[in-house]
């Protein structure tokens, strides 16, 4: 069997002037993407490959009782035909494996896979799939985060201490439909309640939302010997490695991960469902096997963004200063924990419910809960756009409460070096007061809180929001070679279009000071390159960039030894590694101003300024463009994205029904970049890749309020919801969604 | 999705009763009902023709009645039904209850329906007023039929 | 999927092959309505019949009497483009050019829409409103029918399984008539409307409204009329508008989906009607 076929690696620029990190940017992928040449996993086949189809539950709890796969498998044409049988007791996951590979004895929630089919065409397997005769028992399913909390909730997983959780022991959890639960404390909560002037307590919602990648999930497998190899969209072949050999019982060394280009991941794309499947066709069949899911199941059955309830209370003192804070996070977590990679098993920032300030004491309370609803994963800057969401606007309730201008309220508490913030420990990284000091100039905000209303035309608003981001952690490590004067370097990361092999390039360009012609990135497959925990929690630039740029300075230093200059040196190669525990946090605040037809409630945001913190900027233009896409990313949640679902089942499973912004819909941003605060990443840069999304939906809530005087209390902030607002008679909207003592 | 539908009966709750639990005559009352018979043990087979513009479904399935109560004037029936050309399939609970009001009877039929598989892609808003509008015939044919005897 | 795929070169030809293959064949003009529906294995017809090839049913230009005539395979983008509809009238290019997004304009044609009669489709209201009518041929002859019959429900038409619609026919426009189209679209600019407002009006000599026809889209399981806001405005002025538009709430038939609750899209009705007639008295 052929290797890897279909990759290549990845070509480069024509030689240019280099080393200035200034110069404009080649994206070195860019004409192979450009010109069609690239290839995702879906173009990838082989000769006698088969195609896969799944048998999927339509029930949101039930009981298997039998299936009978017999006229499946006398379909001519079919290969192979396996059930929960064949593959228990296996299970994915990324962090915690609770997902059976397939069905054995219930099904937890719509999607759920009982079955799976290799055909020699796709047509073959989706017919073969209709002809599985499935007998489930159907059992009282739990779609509701509060009522699987209760006592009379059907324990959703009762073989929970038996699943593989890496790294250590799972953490405990109080109620058995949790998957996840955590308590942060400090500082004297109780003293600064009793210290209030005020104190506000707001609810809020946030709903499923799907990351909308353009490319649905697709993988190929096939046996070499003992060898199974695994072409896929996964964004962490490594991490997709251990998951596979430590639930399929093979050897990481007998486990080949190659992922290529991935057309889009915004954080779905770590968590894989069909490849373990797939080994097991693979076996049976003796044949590669390839699935490419349908968009309307990557929609119904993947891991979807949590829908979460988040509930806010906060003191403050008669000027607004924040005295205490606590607060309580319910995220719906669907029917697996799967999706979730970190070791809490929540979303990544569940816990910062007031990011950002500066909170002297603090109780936050965050679980994620057992449902049968579409398991929930990780999707860009997992957690943050629903507790931004809640917390901005929550801090722009108290101000008009207290008749503080919303961004002065944010000046009085924004956090700087040294203070501490929710998380309890001293604040690292931005100076919060210059990025509102820039906001404040930058959006002429005090000439637009002015702008007069005309009469009849739509109603003006101004709104603010600001949102901070960890700045990635973790270890990486990439091999650079050295031949004839020019220079390779070979790593593992997959590109899911960041620009993440440009920045290789530029920052080995730099480092060794040649032109970016001289460096080549190439990628490799698990076999062939060191180990890379894959890209996502905002690592790219900080880890695997401080890898490249590691390999560059040994490289440098070997030159330095040997006296001898790069183009003379012969072959050398040596091993780039970076290991980064920053706890560097970057701050950005948004300014926008919407325009809301008061008789429709439809609301268009018409500008927008970002000030982003963002370091040493290496790629100025992917920079730019994941700046300008995470605020496209934000507005779409915060104006049109929701998943909906009635009794488990997706109801618009598809971009006719989901709604994402397009071109037309992007208002004229106003970017504004603070880099001279020097980040831990490679020559002071930080991450932006999760950095602007998460506050936007918050910005618009607070301008829509500003403009006609009403709060949204869930995203999507829809004309509907605004409308329903401003016709609802006042003395019901007074204490509508809002507690305030 | 979950419907209510009531319809008035000009005719005693015996007489609807008796006509409601004759299953092959009422399944007769869903438009596009081709056969109903019955297969033992309170159960039925049967199909049902659907169109909806150029999409042709024939579902083909079970219709048990679950529970009966002829004191109370009170039935539950399930079906499920698949269409195997386009992998799709219906599932439904009915609870039907009777009440007689001076001399007539008043049928209020709950229902709950799932639409499964690729056959619920095709828009659930749509199906669902389309679901909405079978039971609203289904109940007034029933009352029309109880009526009319 | 595996189907035969016929191009045949005139109308008689195609009738032939509705005729041969019966209701496993399935006509298709840009196929961007019935290739999803295939894709999603809703509609698995053995033969398809594509009119691409058929000169006939091509053209868009005048008739005699000042109206409009649009092939059947016309695209929308031509519509757009056109110079004859444009002076025909600008609200028509306005409801064509709401549709989607230029690359399905550049695919989708006028009778495929009509035919595939998807409620929130943007040209039909405007087609009904202007009054137009489609000439429908089938092995038994040819007839002609207004748009406002052809729907009859979500995504169907009282067409018989083997008539073909060859061509669209406006009448002229009354001299002083003017016509628009608003679609509201409060999600993204990409989206189907969640109301939609196709409507003529005509102001007699006195000032006073002639006549107005006004056909709502996306509220309905087909096109809507609203014929009580129409009665209403007739010999009024401007200020009848508010009054009359409200009339229209109860007029249309909206669902509860992604777009909006019931209540909601009789409100957005209400707005709109007013809106589109304000344009035109304007």
């Amino acid at each position: 069997m052929p290797g890897a076929p279909g990759f290549r690696p990845v070509t480069n620029v024509a030689d240019r002037t280099a080393s200035v990190l200034g110069d404009p940017e080649y994206r070195v992928e860019g004409r192979d993407k450009v010109t069609g040449a690239a290839r995702y996993a879906a173009d990838v086949a082989m000769p006698g490959m088969l195609h896969v189809a799944f048998v999927a539950s339509p029930y949101a709890h039930a009981r298997i009782v039998a299936i009978d796969v017999s006229d499946a498998r006398a379909l001519p044409g079919v290969r192979a035909v396996i059930t929960g049988e064949d593959t228990k007791p296996a299970r994915l996951g990324r962090r915690l494996q609770d997902w059976p590979v397939l069905c054995w004895d219930r099904v937890l929630f719509i999607g759920d896979r009982v079955a799976a089919i290799a055909a020699d065409s796709a047509a073959i397997a989706e017919d073969a799939a209709r002809r599985v005769r499935v007998e489930y028992e159907e059992l009282p399913a739990v779609l509701d985060a509060d009522a699987a909390r209760g006592p009379q909730a059907p324990v959703l997983h009762p073989d929970a201490s038996s699943y593989r959780y890496f790294g250590g022991d799972r953490p405990s959890i109080p109620h058995p439909n949790l998957q996840a639960y955590a308590v942060h404390r400090h500082g004297d909560v109780d003293a600064g309640f009793r210290a209030a002037h005020r104190v506000y307590s707001h609810t809020f919602t946030v709903p499923r939302t799907h990351q909308a990648y353009i490319e649905p999930r697709a993988a190929l497998v096939w046996l070499d010997g003992e060898v199974l190899h695994v072409v896929t969209t996964n964004k962490a072949p490594f991490a997709l490695r251990q998951q596979m050999a430590a639930s399929l019982g093979i050897a990481e060394a007998n486990i080949v991960v190659d992922a290529g280009h991935i057309g889009g991941d915004f954080g779905g794309k770590g968590l894989s469902l069909d490849e373990f499947a797939l080994a097991y066709l693979a076996r049976a069949s003796g044949r590669p096997v390839r699935s490419v899911t349908r968009y309307a199941d990557d929609m119904q059955a993947t891991n979807t963004r949590h829908a979460a309830t988040i509930a806010l209370t906060t003191a403050v003192d008669a000027d607004g200063r924040i005295l205490a804070h606590t607060s309580r996070v319910v995220f719906d977590g669907g029917a697996y924990a799967a999706g979730k990679p970190v070791a809490t098993l929540l979303p990544g920032d569940a816990m910062l419910t007031l990011a950002g300030y500066r909170v002297p004491a603090a109780s936050v309370e965050a679980m994620s809960v057992y449902t049968n609803q579409v398991p929930a994963g990780h999707s860009r800057a997992p957690g943050q756009p629903q507790n931004a969401f809640a917390a901005e606007s929550h801090i722009d309730l108290v101000a008009r409460s207290l008749g503080i201008d919303p961004l002065v309220m944010r000046e009085r508490n924004v956090v700087r070096p040294g203070d501490i913030d929710i998380t309890g420990a001293p604040w690292h990284g931005t100076d919060g007061a210059e990025v509102l000091a820039r906001l404040r100039t930058a959006a002429h905000y005090a000439e637009a809180r002015t702008t007069p209303h005309s009469l009849g035309a739509p109603a003006i608003g101004s709104g603010v929001a600001l949102g901070v981001r960890h700045v990635g952690r973790g270890r990486a490590s990439m091999v650079l070679r050295l031949s004839r004067g020019r220079v390779e370097l070979r790593t593992g990361v997959a590109d899911q279009g960041g620009g993440a092999y440009t920045l290789f390039q530029r920052i080995v360009a730099t480092e060794l000071g040649i032109p970016l012609g001289r460096v080549t990135v190439t990628r490799g497959a698990t076999d062939a390159v060191p180990n890379d925990p894959g890209v996502g929690g905002s690592r790219v630039t900080p880890v695997q960039g401080g890898a490249a740029l590691d390999a560059a300075r040994k490289l440098r230093v070997r030159l330095a030894e040997l006296g001898r200059a790069l183009a003379d040196a012969g072959d050398l190669e040596v091993i780039g590694e970076a290991s980064q525990e920053t706890h560097d946090a970057s701050m950005y605040a948004y300014a926008l101003r919407v325009l809301v037809d008061v008789e429709t409630g439809s609301t268009k945001v018409e500008h927008a300024t970002l000030v982003a913190d963002v370091g040493t900027v290496i790629n100025p233009v992917a920079l730019r463009g994941q700046l300008e896409g995470g605020f496209v990313f934000g507005l779409g949640q915060a104006l049109m994205e929701e998943l909906r679902l009635e009794d488990g089942r997706v109801t618009n499973p598809s971009f006719a029904d989901y709604k994402i912004p397009t071109i037309a819909d992007v208002p004229p941003l106003q970017v504004e970049l603070i880099t001279g605060d020097p980040g831990p990443g490679p020559f002071g840069a930080k991450s932006v890749g999760e950095l602007a999304n998460p506050a936007v939906g918050a910005a618009v809530a607070n301008a829509v309020q500003d403009a006609v005087g009403v709060r949204v209390w869930s995203l999507p902030i829809t004309a509907e919801k605004i409308w329903a607002e401003l016709t609802r008679p006042d003395e019901v909207r007074e204490v509508a969604g809002s507690a305030e003592d | 999705m979950k419907f209510t539908h009531t319809a008035t009966v000009a005719a005693p709750r015996a007489k609807v009763w008796a006509q409601v639990m004759d299953v092959p005559a009422a399944a007769r009352c869903v438009p596009g009902v081709a056969s109903v018979r019955a297969s033992g043990n309170g159960k039925y087979q049967g199909t049902l023709a659907v169109q909806v513009g150029p999409v042709r479904l024939v579902l083909d399935g079970d219709l048990a009645i679950t529970a009966r109560d002829e004191t109370a004037g009170t039935a539950s029936l399930r079906a499920e039904a698949k269409d195997s050309r386009v992998g799709g399939a219906i599932h439904a609970t009915m609870n039907l209850a009777l009440a007689e009001k001076g001399g007539e009877t008043e049928l209020r039929i709950d229902s709950d329906l799932a639409v499964m598989g690729r056959l619920g892609e095709f828009g659930q808003p749509v199906i669902k007023r389309k679901a909405d509008q079978l039971m609203r015939d289904f109940a007034e044919c029933l009352a029309r039929q109880a009526s009319a005897r | 999927m595996s189907f035969d795929y016929h191009a045949p070169r005139s109308v008689g030809e195609a009738l032939a092959l509705l005729e041969r293959y019966g209701e496993d064949a399935h006509v298709m003009a840009g196929g961007t309505a019935t290739v999803l529906l295939m894709r999603q294995g809703l509609l698995r017809p053995g033969h398809v019949v594509g009119l691409r090839a058929i000169d006939e049913l091509r053209g868009i230009s005048r008739t005699g009497s000042g109206g409009l005539r649009i092939g059947a395979t016309v695209t929308h983008r031509e519509v757009e483009r056109s110079a004859e509809a444009r002076a025909y009238s600008s609200a028509l290019i306005e409801a064509f050019a709401s549709v989607a997004t230029v690359r399905i304009r550049n695919q989708a044609t006028v009778a495929g829409n009509l035919a595939h009669a998807d409620p929130a489709q943007d040209p039909p209201p405007m087609l009904a409103a202007f009054g137009a009518t489609v000439n429908v041929r089938s092995p038994r002859g040819g007839r002609a029918l207004p748009v406002s019959e052809l729907a009859v429900d979500h995504f169907t038409t009282s067409l018989a399984h083997d008539e073909v619609i060859t061509e669209i026919v406006l009448p002229p426009l009354e001299a002083g008539s003017r016509g628009t189209y608003l679609k509201f679209l409060p999600k993204t600019a990409d989206d189907y409307a969640t109301v939609s407002v196709a409507a003529t009006l005509r102001l007699a000599d006195d000032g006073t409204i002639a006549e107005t026809r006004i056909v709502l889209g996306a509220v309905g399981p087909t096109p809507i009329r609203a014929r009580r806001v129409e009665e209403a405005l007739r010999g009024r002025t401007a200020r009848a508008v508010a009054e009359a538009a409200a009339l229209v709430r109860e007029e249309v038939d909206p669902i509860d989906d992604a777009r909006g609750s019931v209540s909601y899209k009789r409100e957005m009705a209400r707005v709109w009607t007013g809106r589109a007639l304000a344009r035109l008295l304007r």
